[in-house]
Parts: C-alpha cells; structure tokens; sequence
C-alpha cells in the first residue's frame, strides 16, 4: 500500500530519519494538502488549541512541547513558523511536523516564518544540515519548495489573528506562494516586530519588515473586530511576552535558545472560549545527552546515583 | 531570529553546489556512489559515505563489493582527515560483517595461491577467486544484465591492482583480509578513533561467537582469524615487521605507510598496550577456556615487560581474567603477576591494581580474601601516590561488598571506609594503624571523598546488615548534610535501600528526619527521593505510614514548579495504593490522583489516568469505596473543562486495558460515556471515538456486534456521523455493512453534487453541531479510506468487522472506485476557509510609511 504515515511519525518521535524517497512523497503531499488553505486559515470554535513560536530544529524540546501540550490527533496544535535553522535537528523537526500536518490536516496547523525560506536556510543550518544528513540537496529542496505553500496566518475562532513576525496588509489577496522576497507585505508579515515604545509603525533594525506600535495594533483589532493577535518572532527569555494592554502575545518555544541563551519557552493554550494559557517550560532533559557538548561517556555515571 | 535578510546570500559556496549537483544524480548505482564519494576532495562526502556505507554496501553486487568496495576501504581507514576515520571505525564491524556473512572463506593455503595467478595471494587485503564456482550453502546469485558503460565505471575499471574479470561469480575472502585495516584503525593516534575499532573489534569478536547462521568451519576460521590475528597479532608487531612490509593494501597504491602511526618500536609497544585493553574486554566474551588458551600466555610475558603503559593495561587484564577464570588458574598465574605489578616503580601500574582488587578477592574463598583484601587496601591506602591512595577510596566499598552475603567483613576495612565520609567530633573507634594512614592530609580533604562514601554506602550497610548500623549512622548522618548536591543526591536516590536493610523501627527513628530534609533540598535531591517514594513509604511502621500521608499533598505543592517530579510522584500512585487501606486511598490518595489528572502537562494526567486500575483494585473489597470512586470519576464527565472530560474518556479507557468487568462497565460508565458523544469540543469526541474503537475492537468487551448495547450502538452511528474526520477515523471500521452502505451512498450523492456546484462555499457554523451539511461529508471521505488502510494493516486480530470491509474493497465497492479518485480539494478540511471567499473579516489595516 501507499504512504504508511503513522509508521513515518513514530519513527520520527524515535528521531530517526525518514528516507530521501519518503520525504519527497510526503513534501509532494503536503505541498497539495497546503495549496488549498487560504493565505489567512480560519479556526472555528469551539476548539482549544495549544499554539506553539519559534522552534529552530530544537527536537527534543518540540517532544517537550507533545509531552507537555499532548500528542496529536488528542491535542489541536498551531505552530507559528521558524521550526528550521540553529538547532541540531533541523531535518528531524520539520519531518515530523509535516508528517503531523499531512496526518491530521485538521489537528495541526503550520504557519511560514522568515525561516521557511531557501536563502534564510542557506546562511543558518538547515541546508547544511540536509546536506550532512542526506549527502546531497535533493531533501532540502524538497522541504523548501514544500515551505512556498505553507499558509501565512490563522485566525482563532474570529478573536485570535496568529501569525509569525506581525504587520498584516491586505492579507487574503496576496500570492503566498513563493519564496520570501526582500520586501512587501509577505516579508513584512514574517519579519516585523511590536515595539512597546512606539506608537506607529517604524523602521526594523533587522533591516526587514517593520516595528509596528499600540496604536496600530488597536486599529488593526478594531477594524477587523478580533481581541488580540499572537505572534512568535523574538526570544521572550520568559517564554512569552504580552504587550499593549493585553493586545498581542509573543510566543516562544525553543528553551534554552541555541543551547546557550538561558530561557524559558512557553506554548500558548487557547481555550474554548478564548482564555489564554502560557505553559511554561525549560529545555527537554535529552539536551544534555544529544546536544552540542554530547559527551557519552558522561551518561553512564549520570545515571547510576549508589553501589549495591 | 534578529538576522537581517541581508547578508542571507552571504555564504552559499557556489562550487560546492554544482558539485553536489554532479552528485547527486539519481542514476548513479550505489557501487557509483559509493566511488565518487570516498574518492571526493569535499571531505563531508567522505564524512557521509564512511557513515553510509553499511547500508548502501547492501545494494552491491557482492563480487563488486569484494572487488571494488574493499579497496576503498583502506582508503577510508587512512584517510588523512580525522572526522572522516572517526566517522568510519564506529561502522567498521557493521560492514567488515556484511563481507564475512555474504561471501565464502578461504584461508590462505599454497593450493589457491596458485589458482589467483600468484599474483595477488600475497596481499590478505585482495580478493582471491574460487577454483570452484560456488559453494553449496551461498545463494547464487542471478548475473545482472551488463548495462552500458559509464564513465564511472570505465574508471572502476581502470583501478590498478583489479584483475578484469567478469563479476557474475563469488569470489572467496581471506579471513585476514581485514587485518590490516583493523590494525591501523586501533593503532590510530587519535583516541577516540582506536577507541571505537576497540568496540568494532569486541562486537565482530561477539557476532562471530553468538551468530546462530555462521557455519561451523568458517566460524573456527574467523575465531582464529580475529582473536590471534587481530587481537594476538596486534601485540607481536615487531615479529611481524617484515611480514607487514608486504602488506601494501591501498587500491591506488598511494603512499600507504599508516601516516597516523608513529615509527617501528613506538608502534610495537602501542601494539602491546592494545593488546591488553583488548584481552580485558574480550575475556568475559570468549569465556575460560580461550582465556586460558590464548590470553594467560601473554599476560605470563608481561613481567619483565619493560613500557610501563603496557604494564597498565596488563594489571587490568589481570583483572579482568580473573573475573572469568577458575581459582586454580588464578592462584597459580594470575597472583604472582598481580603481585609483582603491585609494587611496580611506576604508580599507574600499582593504581590499576588497586583498581582490580575487589575483582580479584570476589573469586577467592573466605579465608584468603580477607587475608588479601586487608593487606592489599594497607598496601594501596598507604601508597606514596596520591592516586593510588584516592583508588583505594574508590574501590573500597566494592571490596567490602564482596564479603556479601554472608563473609565477616575485617574490621580495618569497615575503618577504611568510615573515614572517606567527614571528619567527627569524637574519633572513637578510629585508632587503627591502617587508618590514620590512610588519613594522610586531614584537614585538606578531597572533595571526591564523601561522593565516594555516600555512592558505596548502601552495598556497605548492606554487607554489615542491620545489627552495625549503630556504627555507621553517625558518619551517614554527617552526609546527609555534605555541603555538595552531588552527595545528598545520592543518599536521597538510596535512602529507601538503607531503609530496607535496617527496618521498621529504626526507619522511623534515623530516616524519617533526613527525608523530611530531604523534601526542602533542591530538585535533583528531591527527585532522588520522588522516584522511590512508595518504596520509602513501604519501609515506614504502619502508624507512622498513616500519619504521614496528609503531607503527600505538601509533597505535590513542594514540586509545583516542576513537572517531571509531579509525573514522578504521579508514577507512585499505584505502589502507594498497596500500601494502604481502601479507607485511605479513597481519603488521601484519590485526591491526590484527582490533582494529578488536572494538571498542566498532558503527561502527568496520562501518568495518573493510568494508575486508575490500580485505584480500584485498592477499594474493590469495600464496597462504600467502591461506590464513592465510580462517583467521583462520573464527575469529570460533567465537568464543565473540556479536559477533564477527555480525561474521564481516558480514565474508561485505562480501566478497559486493564480488563475491567464488562458488566460494571457498563453499568456505572456507558450512560455518561454516551452523551460525550455529541460533545461541542472534538477533542472530547476524538477521545470517545478512540475509546468506542476500542471497545468493538476487544473481544471482552463489544466486538461481536449483534450484542451491543444500545449506548454503543449510538455512539457508534453518532460519531460516525461527525463531521471531523479524525473522530470518525476511529470509529467507521466498526459500523454494520448496512449502515457503511448508507454512508456510502450518501458520499457519492455529495459528490455528485459539489462536481455539479464546483468548489462550494464552506459555511463556518457548519463545524457545529447540526449545521453539517452534505457536502462536508464528501469533503472528509478519503482520509478515512488512509484510516481504514491502516486498520486493516495493523490489526491482525480477527476482527470480522474488519474483514468484511477488507472483502468489500477487493470487490467492486462503489466506495473504493470512487474514493480513490477525489480530487485533492475535497478533502480539504471544512474549517479551512477558501481562499478569497466570504471572509468574515477585512484584515485591512492603515499601511506603513512608504
């Protein structure tokens, strides 16, 4: 029979790599599967969802994020962009998370970040990463072709506007699908940034999209008659930040940002009727093991604590 | 993050790519591939064919890989970059294992010297050809049609040193072919690359010993082969210099000399060393009789052996020998030698004595193990060197539990270890010689001394038995509040084997204060007592039990920030309830259970929704009990949160794994379970149809359709009904024919119509109950036909439901022709908005500045 992807998800949770062949099936899948989402994917209540910032190839802190949120199909889940680059685990996240889409299109929804992008993944790991794990670009561009179709935002239950880096223009009538240019509205939706001291929009120091103000956030719920939008986009060291009168959320979700940063991450549980829930959390113990400063020889003596 | 997308361009290496390009050509055949990369210039190609190659050798024709593959393999094993033999030795045995299972043996013998042309016999690395074409037991091979020649292989072809012959037959391996490649990896100067050809050399000497299919004479050949021609061999390379002279085993007749190795005598002597950590870790694999045979007459050479780092490894082995060998062997060559070592000039010959002494005196009788063990630790404790006197602190709570069960431990030893732990007040009791010697440099203590003490104090308390622990608790005491985590960490994980040891009364009396310090200790201590809580507890005098169960809530609170001991405590639950009366676990211990199941974190509801089952078996005597549970279990399903009724879902579930009486069952949960079934939230659904799923599935319970009760049979149609596809997944292969039909027909009329109406606007208060339309049915088929799929793969249980969907689909069933064609956008699901239809909102707000 054709793609077991149950199989394919399990042995992604056992971090193992899916085969090249494999993933090309399921990138070709998925890219139909998200082809058909609208560039602003609308949630319905009622439903709980547990939404989910920037991940970065931190595998076992997004096996954290299942043990602490739940697996799917039990669990709805909204995951705001950046799952590649910096972490160790670039292939293995973004694997198993498209599997999870293509699986349960209905349980989980995957949001593009700036990082879902060939020249973004080029200069920060996740090609390097393709290339070392598979020996050749074939997976990377696979998953980058794959990245073009991913939707740009969702809205929860018409209260809830979710998207990853934050100015919004015009949104249902852009052609989303594509590779993130310089400028425009699509790069702005995925690089601006809220900046608590303003007002108004300005200009970004990342050198793309912009900062945007209270103000502009006021008006934009006002008009659009929504409660609050939640983004991801910046380290919170406290995992989550929440701005202009509990207007907008930041979401963050990779602990211990690349290995060295020190902060909590948080996922974000939305409720039926639209409570919010930051569930704070640190880094996945397996860090320690299977991180940057793998020492094996270390695991043995961790684990004994006494002689009988 | 905070990059900015302009340097994004910045350092994509153009050539790198092409290259890769080149490579990555899907028509190269894996022999191909497997060329191209070990001979790139880039060294992560080399990095990735080195890790690679135990699986991608298994498409080579195995001709070709003796031919081809072979050569390149010393290629890897010398190759001049360290990542890429560090990639390479951890696979070594894997594919060196694909040879010796794939291809027949031949040892060199002057009879096929002459059949191979004399040409290449004299290099072990080469292939030799059969006389004969096969040999009964290797499967034969079918010819592979010639494909045309490409550049690769005419290039193949052109190697040096690989005779032109056709590939269609077996060629034989020499036993010895990987000798050399096996040699240089262990000789490698770079550690961690010999380290790991060590772990490849004992997994091919484990698999060559253990593998059931190896036939008899080949599994002589390769014994002989690894462990006198790698293991032995290894150590006598000055003898078999001029030998080795011959051995030039690069395909491309490179310069071949080992670069890594360093000159003839130095390479000898690391030659002998590794021979000796080899001898250490292969002894207890190839068992007392090779030992004997093979190992004891090179440890016997070892004394007047003149490299004192071969002398150190050699009182290792020794060790380790004696570990397997009986006491004849050990008393009259082991001893000697051992004796000799300890009182070598060098101190890390003495410390690797010191090291295996518990070793050596656990194989000696009563008498003789104490007379070896006191002088040996007086020998050690009082060394010139600081290090073999911190070894014998290391080694002497072993040394002590070897006198386990029932030897009488001498008293200096008992003395020995007492003062690895912090210096008393009072020194009663410590006037022994032995032990102020030991004692040397009191004031200034080494740090590593109390983690030594607290990490052997349970197998000491355990050795002296309860009756001595009078004369341990104080220094235990004084360790429980050592200034470093490390230590109270370990006494925290081993508080509840002391427990056991000394009993009831005394428990209560010296325990119960340290594990009340222990509760307010930081994290990692507390884990250590979280994770044998019940274990603990169970070691209590009933009263005191009782008493002190109120404080498990104090517990929980004392964790709240930290979810992994709450899940710890939580994985308690069903230890605890042994431990108490139904009367307690309705009173304490449910509740507690209760806090767990609403917590944060989906896995400490998970862990607790699981220890349920055993929550019953602890009341089902009483019947009062028994009622108040099911009661306050129904709660959760009228809960006004979401989750906790899933969890009452899950709580039936874990009851149903656990083969819950089908009578009670239904009785007290099926009138609840059913009115979820049309719950607002699909999470609750979702659950419940799993739940459903399950109950049709097991025999136990409703799998024989015709006697379910009404509750199921709504619950199935209902959920079959919904309009999210991952509820009905779970639920639609347990329908009746009849009622599939139905569905069936539905489907297609659905289909009929949006085929006529084109893509339909999807309505947003159709994900609501009632409102479900048609259409969303059609839209949701074929993910189920992907459920079903899988059903019918996984579930091997006869399962007639099942079985009949299986026939229906093999014949012409309206449902598979058609569904195997619903173009991509019906299944979209129908929370998804189209694009550009009826948006609820404008999304629009005031543009940015230009």
């Amino acid at each position: 029979m054709g793609l077991d992807l149950d199989a394919c998800i399990s042995q992604l949770l056992q971090k193992q790599l899916l085969a090249e062949s494999l993933l090309k099936e399921i990138c070709e899948k998925t890219k139909e599967l998200l082809m058909n989402e609208s560039n602003c994917v609308s949630i319905s209540a009622p439903v709980t969802v547990e939404s989910v910032g920037d991940i970065h190839g931190q595998f076992y802190d997004l096996i954290e994020i299942f043990r602490i949120g739940g697996y799917c199909p039990s669990t709805n889940y909204l995951f705001l962009g950046d799952y590649v680059d910096r972490g160790l685990f670039s292939v293995e996240t973004i694997s198993l998370l498209t599997c999870l889409k293509l699986r349960y299109p209905q349980r989980v929804q995957l949001v593009r970040g700036n990082h879902e992008s060939r020249a973004v993944t080029q200069t920060y790991g996740f090609y390097t990463e393709c290339v070392r794990k598979y020996g050749s670009t074939n997976v990377w561009h696979y998953f980058t072709d794959m990245f073009d179709y991913l939707t740009l935002s969702v809205v929860i239950d018409d209260r809830i506007f979710c998207v990853h880096g934050g100015y919004i223009d015009q949104i249902k009538i852009l052609d989303r699908y594509r590779e993130i240019p310089h400028e425009g509205p699509m790069a702005d939706l995925v690089w601006s940034d809220p900046d608590p001291d303003k007002d108004e929009f300005s200009i970004s120091p990342r050198g793309a999209g912009y900062t945007f103000g209270g103000l502009v956030v006021k008006k934009f719920l006002e008009i659009n008659k929504m409660e609050h939008i939640l983004r991801a986009h910046q380290l919170c060291m406290e995992g989550y930040q929440v701005l202009y009168d509990d207007r907008l959320s930041t979401v963050w979700s990779a602990p211990n940002y690349c290995y060295r940063c020190g902060n909590m991450a948080s996922i974000l549980e939305v409720g039926v009727d639209g409570q919010r829930f930051f569930n704070v959390f640190e880094a996945a113990p397996e860090n320690d093991r299977d991180g940057p400063s793998q020492q094996t020889s270390l695991e043995k003596k961790d684990k004994i604590q006494y002689f009988l | 993050m905070a990059e900015s997308p302009e340097n994004q361009y910045s350092d994509v290496p153009t050539e790198e790519m092409e290259e890769e390009e080149l490579l990555l050509d899907d028509s190269l055949s894996p022999l191909e591939k497997i060329f191209l990369y070990v001979k790139s210039d880039l060294v992560f190609h080399r990095v990735f064919i080195a890790k690679e190659l135990p699986s991608l050798i298994r498409d080579v024709e195995i001709s070709e890989a003796v031919e081809y593959v072979l050569p390149l393999m010393n290629s890897l094993g010398t190759d001049p970059e360290d990542h890429v033999r560090e990639a390479f030795a951890p696979e070594v045995d894997k594919i060196i294992w694909f040879y010796y299972s794939h291809c027949p043996l031949r040892e060199n013998t002057p009879d096929n010297v002459q059949g191979d042309n004399g040409s290449i016999n004299s290099r072990p690395m080469t292939p030799q050809r059969p006389q004969t074409p096969q040999r009964p037991h290797t499967p034969q091979r079918p010819q592979t049609p010639q494909r045309p020649q490409t550049p690769i292989q005419q290039q193949l072809q052109q190697l040096p040193a690989q005779p032109q012959t056709p590939t269609s037959h077996l060629p034989y391996l020499s036993p010895a072919a990987f000798t050399p490649l096996l040699h240089a990896l262990l000789l490698d100067q770079n550690t961690s690359i010999a380290s790991a050809a060590q772990s490849a050399v004992q997994s091919l000497v484990e698999r060559i010993l253990e593998e059931p299919d190896v036939n008899p004479k080949e599994k002589e050949l390769l014994e002989k082969e690894t462990l006198e021609g790698v293991v032995l061999g290894i150590g006598k390379l000055d003898q078999e210099k001029a030998k080795r002279e011959d051995l030039e085993w690069d395909a491309d007749g490179d310069d071949t000399s080992v670069g890594a190795v360093a000159g003839g005598e130095e390479e000898a002597e690391l030659g002998r060393m590794t021979m000796m950590t080899l001898i250490s870790s292969l002894a207890p694999i190839v068992g007392a009789e090779k030992c004997a045979r093979l190992f004891v007459p090179e440890l016997d050479k070892m004394s007047d052996e003149p490299v004192f780092y071969v002398r150190k490894e050699a009182a290792l082995a020794v060790g380790s020998l004696a570990g397997i060998l009986p006491l004849e062997i050990i008393t009259s060559k082991l001893l000697p030698i051992y004796d000799h070592f300890s009182t070598d000039p060098i101190w890390h010959v003495r410390r690797s004595c010191c090291l295996v002494l518990a070793t050596i005196c656990s194989r000696l009788p009563e008498e003789m193990k104490a007379e070896r063990a006191v002088k040996g630790i007086e020998l050690f404790a009082g060394d010139v060197s600081r290090s073999v006197r911190s070894a014998a602190g290391e080694i002497i709570g072993e040394l002590i539990a070897t006198f386990h069960p029932d030897g009488k431990v001498p008293e200096s030893l008992v003395q020995h270890f007492l003062s690895l732990g912090p210096i008393r007040d009072t020194t009663i009791g410590i006037t022994s010689v032995t032990g102020s010697a030991y004692n040397t440099g009191l004031g200034q203590r080494d740090p590593e001394r109390p983690v030594i003490c607290a990490y052997n104090f349970p197998a000491v308390v355990l050795t002296l038995g309860e009756s001595r622990w009078d004369d341990l608790k104080d220094t235990y005491i004084s360790l429980t509040r050592d200034m470093q985590i490390k230590v109270r960490r370990s006494l925290a994980c081993s508080l509840h084997e002391i427990a056991k040891v000394i009993g009831p009364s005394k428990t209560d009396q010296d325990l119960m204060s340290i594990f009340r310090l222990f509760l307010d200790d930081m994290d990692d201590v507390k884990s250590g007592l979280m994770e044998h809580l019940a274990a603990f507890i169970e070691c209590l005098p009933q009263n005191t039990r009782n008493d002190y169960l109120p404080s498990l809530n104090d517990v929980w609170d004392g964790v709240n920030h930290h979810w992994r001991l709450r899940d710890e405590i939580a994985k308690q639950i069903p230890e605890l309830c042994r431990l108490f009366d139904s009367q307690n676990v309705i009173n304490h211990i449910l509740p507690l259970t209760i806090r767990a199941v609403r917590d944060d974190v989906a896995s400490v509801r998970e862990t607790a929704v699981a220890s349920f089952p055993d929550l019953f078996k602890a009341v089902r005597n009483d019947e009062s009990c028994y009622t108040d549970m099911i009661k306050r279990i129904c709660e959760f399903a009228s809960d006004s949160k979401f989750r906790s009724r899933v969890v009452f879902v899950q709580i039936c579930n874990a009851l149903v794994s656990k083969d819950y009486p089908k009578e009670e069952f239904a009785r007290h949960f099926l009138n609840d379970l059913e009115k979820l079934a049309s719950d607002g939230v699909v999470n609750v659904r979702i659950a419940l149809a799993r739940l459903v799923g399950e109950l049709c599935r097991m025999e136990q319970y409703y799998q024989d359709s015709s006697s379910r009760p009404s509750q199921i049979n709504n619950m199935l149609r209902r959920l079959a009904e919904d309009n999210d596809v991952d509820v009905r997944g779970f639920v639609f292969p347990y329908l009746s024919p009849e009622e599939r039909s139905k569905f069936i027909s539905s489907t297609i009329q659905a289909m009929a119509e949006s085929a006529e109406n084109g893509l339909p606007p999807i309505s947003e208060e159709s994900d609501i109950d009632n409102g479900r339309s048609i259409t969303q049915e059609t839209h949701d088929s074929t993910p189920i036909m992907t459920n079903l799929n899988n059903e019918e793969k996984n579930d091997t249980e006869k399962n007639k439901e099942s079985r009949d969907m299986e026939n229906g689909r093999d014949s012409d069933d309206p449902l598979d022709a058609i569904m195997g064609e619903i173009p991509i956008a019906f299944i979209r699901p129908n929370v998804i908005e189209v694009e550009n239809n009826r948006s609820s909102s404008g999304l629009i707000v005031s543009s940015p500045p230009p």
